[in-house]
């Protein structure tokens, strides 16, 4: 059995909407990159989803509900297929934003209230009533790859037919907490430019985004992406930082690969987590050149955090939705703001989006704070 | 799947600074300036493994209801004070995913390790899901934790989440190690199944059951209770992720059993368990 993408939807920092956000990474170039992105981070080194001027509370579900209804209406999924959905759910943050705001509303006398919820097992009761669902939510927690281990879980449980239907939901929005967290620990831009596997790279920029995956096990149309394998494996180097070395971000690709029985010769493009950070641009790059010598091949590296933001626990869905979306429309994305590469770099990124073939195989990379590195391979081809 | 070592640390509100002192005598992992969250869960961990040679391919799964709730509250008090600088280790401690990291590097494994929270079923939704990756051998070996802080901290906090009994939250870190191997086990975990009404449940378990635990709201269920009375065996402590400890309640008996967990929406998941 196998478990194909029927849907999927994307709220972040270019448009709410899958056409407006692939009409507008169109428009992005190498040469417009640098214009665009002081006029996004003008207010706040923070790529920032425009239109939801609400409370956080609000902006949340407004966001969530979005990203839910927007992926079951691709899926066209009848009342009762939507009612069967598993929900799985992965973030960073959960709902910090929203505990933020009520704790600002409790101080100064508006609220009785000092947090939302205590835990984050509400989030998924709230989505269980979006969706009617029959199912229990299941919130994953494993830092920037939350949302990518929630997919793999939920296309295995497809593909054992244990279940026969997912939603899939990555979620990030602003916070303090967070924002205040990365800053503390030194890791964000101060240049305002984000330059993965650059020399001149000097950070992290992060950002907010949601989307949702639906997983089904029978394709709706021919250009549907399956589940082909994953692996997750942990690095117990450091809490923050990925052993220097590469090595066990290589052995999370390779063994990714070595599940699908695939080489890297059979990848059309490797999208690489590269989150911009020194620790991150060399040993991910360290990880790609154990690969490609492994394999004795190569093959096409991007990397979208240029365009979205760094969304942390969102990442994996929302990097998941953007670059199938752009194969869907015939183009890899581009890695904007790469200039100078990095020493020993063994690849140069995609510069411009590149036209593509609408059927691909591709494997996307993560990794994570705690040492969690997830790799997951997904293709449209027969 | 079979079970052959548990652990379980259950206490009334205790200080960081004691668990911490408790680590140290057992570990030299470097938890100084950690969370009670985490010190717990390690310790915890630790212990529940102490005479077990762990699996190359082992799993680690920590459930959780409230994560860091302690650090989250705290870095609360002052997040939204103008100036406020969020420090480094405050803000790690909150990152709840760091707690399978941590018990990860001080059992030195190089596996999967997750958490996970599936509300007021965290424990249960976790154990389904380590069951699954056994049974397709993603992984050879689970150790599966509940953790949570006792609430005492947190002021008011009956006002954000549901208690079926009024019992007093405690500290709570217990473990179970699993394998497919029946050697020597403690018990086996013979199945794990979710039910959308009490109705639908009754109509599917047993009759014949040694002994019966319920969770907080299982036990406040009347069509549950007025059928299978006689067998349900008292719940006293109580903790965040209470599935687990009713799970360890249960195999201090000989015989096969069943766990009933219920959520506030009416959904049910039943543990199966022969000892």
């Amino acid at each position: 059995m196998n478990a194909y993408i029927t849907g999927s939807s994307l709220v972040c920092n270019i448009g709410d909407n899958k056409q407006d956000i692939i009409f507008n990474l169109k428009n992005i170039s190498s040469k417009t990159y640098k214009e665009n992105l002081q006029e996004i981070l003008k207010d706040k080194t923070f790529y920032k989803i425009y239109d939801y001027d609400y409370s956080n509370e609000k902006r949340f579900q407004k966001i969530l509900e979005k990203v839910v209804l927007d992926a079951v209406k691709e899926a066209k999924l009848s009342k009762e297929e939507q009612e069967d959905l598993h929900i799985f759910l992965g973030s960073t943050s959960m709902e910090m934003g929203t505990n933020e705001q009520f704790k600002d509303e409790f101080d100064n006398g508006l609220s009785n209230l000092e947090f939302k919820n205590i835990g984050n097992g509400a989030i998924g009761q709230y989505v269980e009533r979006l969706l009617s669902s029959k199912h229990k939510a299941t919130l994953f927690s494993t830092a920037c790859t939350s949302s990518v281990n929630a997919l793999a879980y939920a296309t295995k449980m497809i593909e054992k037919k244990k279940i026969k239907r997912a939603i899939v939901i990555g979620f990030e929005l602003f916070n303090k907490s967070t924002f205040g967290g990365f800053s503390s620990l030194m890791l964000l831009s101060q240049s305002k430019i984000y330059r993965p596997f650059d020399k001149n790279s000097d950070g992290i920029i992060l950002g907010e985004g949601c989307s949702a995956v639906i997983l089904e096990n029978e394709k709706k149309e021919e250009n549907n992406f399956k589940y082909i394998s994953s692996s997750n494996i942990c690095d117990n180097y450091s809490e923050t930082t990925s052993d220097p070395s590469g090595t066990p971000i290589f052995e999370a690709m390779n063994s990714a690969l070595k599940n699908a029985k695939l080489q890297v010769k059979d990848l059309d493009c490797i999208k690489a987590h590269a989150t911009g950070s020194e620790n991150n641009n060399s040993s991910e790059a360290k990880a790609l050149a154990q690969l490609f010598n492994r394999h004795k091949e190569k093959t096409q590296v991007t990397a979208l955090k240029p365009i979205l933001g760094h969304t942390l626990g969102a990442c994996g869905t929302n990097e998941i939705v953007l670059i199938l979306e752009a194969i869907n429309n015939s183009f890899l994305p581009a890695t904007f703001g790469f200039e100078e590469a990095i020493d020993d770099l063994a690849f140069t990124p995609i510069l411009e989006h590149k036209p593509c073939e609408n059927k691909q195989t591709i494997l996307l990379n993560y990794v994570a704070f705690g040492g969690n590195n997830s790799s997951i391979i997904l293709s449209n081809k027969d | 799947m079979y079970i052959h070592s548990t652990y379980k640390i259950i206490n009334s509100n205790k200080s960081v600074k004691e668990y911490r002192k408790e680590l140290k005598e057992i570990s030299k992992i470097n938890l100084r300036r950690s969370s009670k969250f985490n010190i717990l869960a390690v310790l915890g961990a630790l212990r529940a493994t102490k005479d077990i040679n762990l699996g190359q391919n082992l799993g680690i799964y920590i459930a959780s209801e409230y994560g860091p709730i302690n650090d989250v509250y705290k870095l609360m008090q002052t997040i939204n004070e103008e100036n406020n600088i969020v420090m480094p280790f405050d803000f790690l401690n909150v990152n709840s995913n760091n707690v399978s990291f941590y018990v990860s590097q001080a059992l030195n494994a190089k596996g999967k390790n997750m958490l996970l929270t599936s509300q007021y079923l965290s424990f249960e939704k976790s154990l389904q899901l380590a069951q699954f990756e056994l049974e397709i051998d993603e992984i050879s070996d689970i150790l599966i934790g509940a953790v949570d802080e006792s609430l005492d901290e947190v002021k008011d906090y009956e006002k954000y989440v549901r208690f079926a009994n009024n019992q007093t939250s405690k500290d709570g870190s217990c473990w179970l190690y699993l394998n497919n191997d029946s050697s020597n086990s403690l018990g086996e975990i013979i199945n794990i199944q979710e039910f959308s009404s009490s109705k639908e449940l009754l109509e599917n378990i047993k009759s014949t059951y040694s002994k019966i635990a319920l969770n907080q709201f299982a036990q406040n269920d009347e069509d549950i209770v007025s059928k299978l009375d006689s067998n349900i065996i008292d719940s006293k402590d109580f903790f965040g992720s209470e599935g687990a400890l009713r799970v360890l309640d249960l195999l201090e008996y000989k015989g096969e059993h069943l766990y009933i967990a219920k959520d506030i929406n009416n959904n049910y998941i039943t543990i199966e368990l022969k000892v």
